[in-house]
């Protein structure tokens, strides 16, 4: 029973033990930090970071360094072709919207996944040169100056659906759950993933495409990408060129608070999100201190540093 | 008065290691541990090493405690571990890695004339003159545990412990070994050495601590007691080493299950064909890498396609999956490498096979493990949490349970203790009672004389240079058949044409 509580309780631990204390110093610095109004914004903000954090974690935990840093360029690039789908009728647009998003950066993902399993390119140097493509191409195509206009259907997915929650959050929420108990965990996919990421060569040689089950976690990653950017566009209501190009640091960062080993093998989709609520946390903090754009920026990247130094040296610190 | 372990205790959580061990070494001594997996050998020389910490007891060096906290303050008295992980850096050359504790330096710069001068001459002790200049990676497993050697002998140990360097040395490196430690020995050196190859601890040591369960139980001089005796005495029950020599079955026809026509050995270049017959069990003997793993990968089809008969029927193999799904199973001795999932639970690897690959109704994960004799708390737990010996019996458990038609092993039995090696053979024999075929590659010739006796059809073949040079059966399976058939002398086409039966 010990045990029990043990292995779940550790990964997850420092993410929850910073989002109570983020809260209590949120409400000392400001008051009205944890009004309803400011609660609902940060779940749904929380909720798109949450979406990128997902794909993000797949590869993190495929292994052999995994990362995605196309993650923003590719929430960027849905952010500005997703709601040009128009379709009959707005709601008929949406839902093409959603399969349409899930189809471009699953794409995206996959190039990637075939650049670092079959050519052979680093992770970090494949989804950074892809990240420059994808962008190029988002400025080629709309000459640096698009014109979205986002349908209301689109718009309504920030609206309340209950209390704080948001129609979004709950969106997510439920979204969340059903990826990390029947994919990650339950399907064979899942469970063939973490033996990849964690012992490549072993995998292989017990008969598991290992080569196949890395390229479709860039593809999972791309997908989830798709999707948050349609999210963000929605949320926002406007789209603007690389509008989500911070994703990428954030969605990183997001996985490593919520306890997934950069190594690979080991990881879940639920640390990101709280790692996400972290991350979203601290902004909301710094921006409600009225601090200037660059200072804050400037922060919060320390803090980051501060944040990832302890949780690569946590390991060390329990022993 | 040498080196004297007082009640030394190490206990990691609930889990005893060590408990309260006494052990006295005198100076020009070369002392054996011996004992099980976990019976806490690695961990009593790790904490003389420096490497971990103890938690009770003292240790004493000529009569002066000694407190190790970090291996660096252990290396200032000369106190040099080396461990059967490897400490080498692949990308650097062997006199880089042999001086790499004591870079030579002049005016602040590496003195790289020096520095390779040092190591050629330790090198030349070791009659390894061949392998100056060379990558670490581009060495075979054996010379890299050399280099490791040479590395220790560079620091000029006052302390030398050796944990399971031999495992994967061949003959002619343990007579290099022995001349070495000889030469210690005369300058005083106390020498700890650990390994569970019986022949190597009577060449090599003077006397033996028997450990079991993480206690020291005595010290017996080697001439003492008999190879018999001294496994009794670690294992606690009597046990018969390998007595394999002249129980081998004659040849008998046997129905020919697998045909390969081609097998591709890439880095020699060579094709080789083998029949493999229904319930044979076949070993593979020769100094390490002349092809003896690159014979059984290409079967399982990892160098690529492969073109087999099975039963008769043509069969293409493309890679390890396909293998799999027919019914092939590889275990190798290379746990770290091919065989655990570090970060995941015993259970996630023990089911991986069957459950992700073959698709089979799962049994419990707590049936397999009971079934193999592995020692676990629950089935949840991190396969790091176990011994080496009892990860490789999770390894075993994960492909045995899934009843394969055709095993191949390569060198399984690396780095785990008696009792579980013969664990493993009576299941490997088990296996082929069934009418399954086994192809196992050991470094160690007795195992396969012994593994092969187990078994109604048998052979071993010996590999050199990615070539049969021979095939031996029935009686013609000895330790000197083999190693015979090893040694470059062989391999002249006359000898091989007679060797071959």
């Amino acid at each position: 029973m010990m045990e029990r509580w043990k292995k779940w309780n550790n990964p997850y631990l420092p993410a929850v033990l910073g989002i109570l204390a983020l809260m209590i110093l949120g409400q000392t610095v400001t008051s009205g930090f944890l009004s309803m109004n400011n609660i609902s914004s940060i779940l749904m903000t929380t909720a798109i970071l949450t979406m990128a954090s997902i794909g993000q974690a797949a590869v993190v935990i495929s292994g052999d360094s995994g990362l995605d840093m196309s993650v923003g360029a590719v929430m960027s690039l849905t952010a500005l072709f997703g709601p040009m789908i128009v379709l009959g009728s707005g709601m008929a647009s949406l839902f093409v919207m959603i399969p349409a998003v899930l189809l471009i950066g699953g794409c995206v993902g996959l190039l990637n996944g075939l650049g670092v399993q079959v050519i052979k390119i680093v992770p970090l140097v494949m989804t950074l040169i892809m990240s420059n493509v994808v962008n190029g191409f988002a400025i080629l195509i709309t000459g640096g100056q698009p014109s979205v206009s986002v349908s209301k259907e689109l718009q309504s997915i920030s609206g309340v659906f209950v209390g704080p929650v948001r129609y979004l959050t709950a969106i997510v929420l439920i979204l969340l759950i059903v990826l990390e108990i029947f994919f990650l965990r339950k399907s064979r996919y899942g469970r063939s993933l973490f033996l990849v990421g964690d012992n490549y060569n072993a995998a292989r040689l017990c008969g598991i495409n290992s080569k196949k089950i890395v390229i479709l976690a860039y593809g999972f990653s791309g997908a989830m990408a798709g999707l948050a950017g349609l999210f963000l566009v929605g949320y926002a209501g406007t789209a603007q060129m690389n509008m989500a190009s911070s994703y990428t640091m954030l969605s990183v960062a997001a996985v490593v608070i919520g306890g997934t080993k950069l190594t690979g093998g080991k990881g879940t989709f639920i640390g990101g999100a709280l790692g996400a609520m972290v991350l979203i946390l601290i902004t909301n903090i710094l921006q409600a201190l009225n601090m200037a754009a660059g200072l804050r920026s400037l922060i919060q990247g320390l803090i980051l540093i501060g944040i990832l130094m302890t949780n690569s040296r946590a390991p060390k610190l329990r022993q | 008065m040498g080196l004297v372990f007082r009640n030394v205790s190490k206990s990691y959580g609930a889990v005893v290691a060590i408990r309260q061990a006494d052990m006295e070494i005198e100076r020009g001594e070369v002392r054996a541990i011996l004992g099980g997996n976990g019976s806490g050998k690695s961990t009593l020389a790790k904490i003389a090493g420096g490497l971990i910490g103890k938690d009770t007891g003292e240790i004493l060096l000529d009569e002066e405690k000694i407190d190790f906290s970090s291996p660096k303050e252990a290396k200032k008295h000369q106190v040099i571990m080396t461990s059967q992980e490897l400490s080498l850096f692949g990308n650097l050359t062997v006199e880089e890695n042999i001086s790499i504790c004591d870079v030579p330096r002049r005016a602040g710069f590496t003195d790289k004339k020096a520095l390779k001068k040092k190591a050629r001459d330790i090198l030349a002790s070791m009659n390894l003159e061949s392998i100056v200049g060379k990558k670490v990676s581009e060495l075979a497993a054996n010379q890299q545990y050399m280099v490791e050697l040479a590395k220790a002998l560079a620091q000029d140990p006052k302390i030398l412990l050796i944990d399971e360097i031999t495992s994967a040395l061949y003959r002619e490196d343990v007579d290099i070994v022995c001349r070495l430690l000889a030469d210690l020995k005369k300058k005083g050196c106390i020498i700890l050495f650990i390994s569970h190859r019986m022949a190597e601890l009577y060449a090599i040591c003077d006397s033996v601590t028997i450990m079991r369960n993480g206690e020291t139980l005595g010290t017996y001089q080697m001439e003492e007691k008999t190879e018999d005796e001294l496994l009794s005495l670690m294992v606690g029950t009597k046990v018969e080493s390998y007595h394999g020599e002249g129980r081998h079955k004659g040849e008998r026809k046997r129905d020919v299950f697998l045909k390969a026509s081609q097998i591709r050995i890439p880095s020699y270049g060579t094709e080789e064909s083998l029949e493999i017959g229904k319930g044979e069990i076949i070993g593979v003997a020769g100094l390490q890498g002349h092809g003896q793993t690159e014979l059984i990968r290409a079967l399982y089809g990892m160098y690529g396609e492969i073109s087999l008969e099975k039963d008769g029927q043509p069969l293409t193999i493309h890679s390890p999956r396909e293998a799999v799904r027919q019914g092939f199973a590889f275990i190798s001795g290379d746990r770290e490498r091919d065989g655990t999932f570090r970060e995941r639970s015993l259970a996630e690897n023990v089911l991986a096979v069957q459950q992700l690959v073959k698709n089979q109704k799962a049994k419990d994960a707590k049936e397999i493990l009971d079934g193999y004799n592995v020692r676990y708390d629950h089935p949840g737990q991190l396969i790091t949490d176990l011994s080496g010996g009892n990860q490789q019996k999770v390894v075993v458990g994960r492909w045995l349970s899934t009843e394969p038609t055709l095993l191949l092993a390569d060198d399984p039995s690396k780095g785990i203790d008696v009792k579980a090696r013969n664990d493993l053979h009576r299941e490997f024999a088990r296996l082929a009672g069934q009418g399954s075929a086994v192809i196992m590659i050991s470094s160690d010739d007795d195992e396969l004389v012994n593994i092969t006796s187990m078994a109604e059809t048998s052979r071993v073949i010996v590999l050199y240079e990615g070539k049969i040079s021979a095939v031996l059966t029935g009686d013609a399976i000895s330790r000197e058949n083999i190693s015979a058939a090893s040694m470059p002398i062989n391999a002249i086409p006359d000898e091989q044409e007679v060797s071959r039966s």
